[in-house]
């Protein structure tokens, strides 16, 4: 059973989603939906935020099925202990990639628009320990944390208003320049940095309340990350015409590195100090997924004594992504795993189980 | 006695993590205050750089210090400057950019590569073209007590304020420079007699200098285009009856309040037609003819001021045509709202936007006239 001090309420379900979901995508996101939508571009966010909103359906339905169990434990149950066991392994290096390939993107950024002379080592060892001092806590911890660094994204979307002092609306006519068919690919690429809601098919036993409720706050988060998005790369368009959108490759930084004010000059630097925050919860949302899961098969359910090797993973992943063919190699490897493990494996289950259920009633 | 250890680790840990490898202190730093770019006659880039020299004790007053280097790139150019002084150049705080005439009238955009890909560089810079050459701006070094790169960047902003010169940051001509469907203009800068004016525009076309609008033109253009300062004055002659002249012909008014609505027309033959129209709220400034007070004087004064500065537009206008600069970004309302026709058009713009018909029709309404009649 779940333990009394981990378990949370809805509403910080719904920022634990929230966090999960926001990390260093929303910073290129912009330039690479732009590319293939062009002025469109928002509508595809809006489009992945509606599919995402249909997974999260599905998800919240197969762990209604099983109300006490995380996705480790429900899997052997469905599946039989050995193939379940397997995949179960199978999320865990899912999980820990995708710490890897944010934790590798977050370095590259910083690396180019901060601290250039810094190694790279120092950066993930920095970032990692911030990340770990938070994850060998319990999910209530994890979660309160999660909601006060969900005030940044406020800031965010308060200095992207300043923006609008110089926008040209005709930017993003016309809006179907690309034709539906690119905006609805384009859909698919700003799926990816949605992504991180997964962390329902871990922490949905630990939410207090009924399943209803559940989906609910879910969907709400999910929501205000989907708009949040689409009004970050719309503003994006209007600010930036269609030729330097695809020379730039993080448009929201360099928007606010132009901004300036009569106290601050580089308004830039100091909302990636605050970004750091942001990126690190998403960070640390995927870190407690895998956690849960090695702490379950290797050290009676804590999740703590996990933690440290899981870094050092993280720390190798991170390292060898210097390499762009190899951060390439992950980020097609996510794609597929997302498709696999997130998407097509949960509805395979979900099936499966309704199955189960009417065979034996 | 275990909490004192971990303290003490601590502590020790903290002494030895400072930031290192990207430290930058401002002591060891030259700042560039300005930086101006001319034509060599070898076909190089000829730099000038302001260097502000914050001095040890407060009593004294900052100097500029002027270096001028030759490179093919502005960063080569900026090497070799750092080559001849001590510490390192930084230009995190640079404030103004001039281009000289003859280099303007080149690409000018290689110039500004290394400001938009440099993660340090200051993006909120103000930029302008000089007649004649940059350097010989800068090597005025100070105009009255006011060091000149102070005096430029000031005078800039209160001329924006005064709708003279357009609102222009190297951020904010970055879309512009890249778009295909329009053209930005620049602040137009004129040394005379050891002051520095700034009355005109500078118009540019696909990067190169094109063109200088006069200064009632250059107000005229950025009202067409919507962009009004906080004031925008004109003086007119006022020539109802023909006498001669003398000063009370004259009338100075401001533009209190500008409605601009532009339309972007197609006709038969793929004519483009742009219609602007304005709706001007005035306040008479300066009228020593006085009689305001008779609706009859005013209507006449309205008519009288609507035609004139219609026909001013006009002229902005086909200056504006004759330097290919499409201002008011004519191109880009085609790419958004005529796609079928800028595909057919795109390849000759050029020639293409000098053929446009533009009709302005200026509404002036007299609203105010001071504290007399």
């Amino acid at each position: 059973m779940i333990p009394e001090k981990s378990r949370i309420s809805q509403g910080q379900f719904m920022f634990i989603v929230v966090q999960s979901q926001v990390g260093v995508g929303i910073l290129s996101l912009p330039n690479k939906v732009q590319a293939i939508a062009k002025g469109g571009g928002w509508i595809s966010v809006l489009i992945a935020g509606l599919a995402i909103q249909v997974i999260i359906l599905i998800l919240c339905a197969l762990c209604k099925q099983f109300p006490s169990d995380t996705i480790y434990s429900f899997l052997p149950k469905i599946t039989g202990k050995f193939l379940g066991n397997l995949l179960c392994f199978a999320y865990i290096s899912y999980f820990l990639l995708s710490a890897g390939t944010v934790l590798a993107k977050f370095a590259d950024v910083v690396e180019r628009w901060v601290l250039q002379g810094t190694p790279r080592w120092a950066l993930l060892i920095l970032s990692l320990l911030t990340c770990m001092y938070l994850a060998i806590e319990n999910l209530r911890v994890i979660a309160r944390l999660f909601v006060i660094s969900s005030l940044t994204i406020i800031v965010m979307v308060v200095l992207s208003l300043m923006g609008y002092v110089n926008v040209n609306f005709s930017y993003i006519f016309p809006i179907t320049e690309a034709g539906w068919g690119k905006i609805v690919k384009g859909a698919s690429e700003s799926l990816f940095p949605l992504v991180g809601y997964e962390i329902i098919l871990v922490t949905y036993p630990f939410v207090e309340g009924k399943s209803g409720g559940k989906l609910k706050a879910a969907s709400l988060g999910n929501m205000l990350i989907t708009l949040f998005y689409a009004f970050e790369v719309f503003t994006c368009l209007l600010i930036f015409s269609p030729a330097v959108m695809s020379e730039i490759s993080e448009p929201l930084l360099y928007m606010l590195k132009g901004f300036s004010f009569q106290l601050i000059q580089r308004i830039d630097l100091i909302f990636l100090s605050l970004w750091v925050f942001v990126v690190s919860t998403a960070m640390v949302s995927w870190i407690y997924m895998a956690t849960v899961g090695l702490g379950r098969f290797f050290h009676r359910g804590e999740h703590k004594k996990a933690v440290p090797y899981a870094m050092f993973i993280l720390f190798i992943l991170a390292m060898m992504a210097q390499d762009p063919s190899i951060s390439d190699f992950y980020d097609r490897m996510l794609k597929i795993g997302h498709y696999t493990f997130v998407v097509g494996l949960p509805l395979i289950l979900l099936c499966f189980t309704y199955l189960i259920r009417k065979r034996r009633t | 006695m275990k909490r004192i250890y971990c303290l003490c680790a601590v502590i020790f840990i903290l002494l030895f993590m400072t930031g290192c490898w990207d430290q930058d202190l401002l002591k060891n730093a030259r700042l560039i205050d300005g930086g101006g770019f001319d034509l060599a006659p070898n076909g190089k880039l000829l730099t000038t750089l302001v260097i502000r020299d914050v001095p040890a004790s407060e009593q004294q007053s900052p100097k500029n210090d002027i270096i001028f280097t030759e490179g093919n790139t502005t960063m080569e150019a900026r090497d070799n400057a750092d080559d001849q002084i001590s510490r390192h150049l930084r230009a995190y705080k640079n404030r103004i950019i001039l281009i000289g005439e003859e280099r303007a009238k080149q690409d000018i955009y290689p110039i500004f590569d290394i400001l938009y890909r440099d993660p340090k560089s200051a993006l909120n810079a103000r930029i302008g073209v000089a007649k004649g050459k940059a350097a010989d701006i800068f090597s005025l070094k100070k105009v009255g007590n006011v060091l000149i790169t102070e005096e430029i960047d000031e005078l800039i902003k209160s001329k924006e304020e005064t709708t003279t010169v357009p609102k222009v940051t190297i951020e904010k001509i970055y879309p512009i420079m890249m778009d295909p469907g329009e053209d930005f203009v620049l602040p137009y800068l004129v040394e005379k007699g050891g002051r520095v004016d700034v009355s005109r525009i500078a118009m540019f076309h696909n990067h190169q200098f094109t063109g200088i609008l006069r200064p009632d033109e250059s107000i005229m253009y950025l009202l067409l285009k919507d962009k009004k300062g906080k004031t925008a004055r004109f003086t007119r002659k006022i020539n109802i009856r023909n006498g001669h002249q003398n000063s009370y012909d004259f009338l100075t008014f401001n533009v209190e309040k500008s409605e601009q609505k532009m339309k972007v027309l197609i006709q038969s033959g793929n004519q483009i037609t742009v219609k602007l129209d304005l709706k001007w709220k005035v306040n008479i400034i300066e009228y020593p003819k006085d009689r305001l007070n008779e609706k009859k004087i005013v209507t006449q004064l309205n008519q009288h001021l609507s035609k004139e500065m219609t026909d001013l537009a006009k002229d902005t206008l086909k200056k504006m045509q004759k330097a290919r600069c499409d201002g008011l970004g004519i191109g880009r309302q085609l790419i958004a709202f005529h796609p079928r026709i800028w595909k057919t058009q795109k390849e000759d713009w050029d020639g293409n936007y000098q053929k446009v018909h533009f009709a302005p029709v200026i509404q002036v309404e007299i609203t105010k006239k001071g504290i007399i009649n």
